[in-house]
């Protein structure tokens, strides 16, 4: 069977589904997008086929994975469980490149580094990016993966993701009748504001 | 992760190829470009004020005593 086809700048983010990590998320799709990447969410693909069928070939199809564990931790009790689903796809992103290690590069991405000694010491070895819980630290984190000489600064990147941020909570959400950040028609909306803020970007560098 | 990692070069997708991959209709594109553009606008003459100020202090205009 041929190899999937590869978008070389689309970024799989595997991160968590919740309230407490929209700052963070809207972080992630900010700076990938000013550092030239495309961020891809497992709630963009279509229903159809099983779900875990369809995030493996979105991570096939993307070029880099961003793996946040940060909240891999016990939902509220009286039912508390463990969350599963950000490792579950790690492991499945793992296989996918160790079986073909020049079409993926993953990344493990953490709050602390005592944290991820503990939660998945299979992993040591594994240089993990740490953020702190912070949105100046997810956007530093992303520069220095990504970086390139025209680079905009963690400063820059920050005042956008409040302008986004703000945007989204005050024209995406209402319009959309929702709550939930993660549903696929706000994250296309997010994409798309902050893909024009990023192009504006690029062309007011140019006159001021 | 392998130790070095070799980073593709960026590329930024044209506004064509975005709005045709994220499948926004038009008049919503319009609506929330003209809100990043408004961003914008207001970031360069935050950006011009700045460089005016940064230009002038502790000068009095041509026109202007002291006292002024």
């Amino acid at each position: 069977m041929p190899p999937p086809q590869t978008d070389p700048n689309s970024v799989f983010l595997n991160i968590p589904y919740d309230e407490e990590f929209r700052s963070l998320y809207v972080a992630y799709i900010v700076g990938l997008y000013r550092l030239g990447y495309t961020p891809h969410l497992a709630t963009e693909i279509p229903g159809g086929t099983r779900r875990l069928d369809r995030i493996l070939a979105l991570i096939q199809s993307c070029r880099y994975s961003i793996h946040d564990l940060s909240r891999v931790e016990l939902t509220s009790a009286p039912l508390s469980t463990p969350r599963f689903n950000m490792p579950l796809e790690l492991g499945m992103t793992i296989a996918w490149t160790h079986l073909n290690p020049d079409l993926h590069t993953w990344f493990v991405w953490e709050a602390s580094r005592d944290r991820i000694e503990r939660s998945a010491s299979d992993l040591k070895g594994t240089d993990a990016n740490i953020h702190q819980n912070t949105v100046q630290g997810v956007l530093s984190e992303i520069r220095s993966v990504f970086w390139h000489k025209d680079a905009p600064s963690v400063q820059e990147m920050t005042k956008m993701h409040g302008f986004v941020e703000s945007g989204l909570q005050s024209y995406i959400l209402p319009r959309a009748g929702t709550n939930d950040a993660f549903a696929p028609g706000v994250f296309r909306e997010l994409c798309w504001l902050t893909s024009s803020l990023t192009e504006l970007s690029a062309y007011s560098r140019r006159r001021v | 992760m392998p130790k070095s990692v070799t980073i593709t070069a960026p590329r930024w997708p044209s506004s064509e190829e975005e709005a045709k991959r994220l499948r926004i209709s038009r008049r919503r594109q319009r609506e929330l470009r003209a809100l990043a553009e408004d961003y914008f606008k207001k970031m360069i003459s935050a950006k011009r004020a700045g460089k005016y100020q940064a230009t002038h202090q502790g000068t009095t205009p041509k026109n202007a005593s002291a006292a002024d």
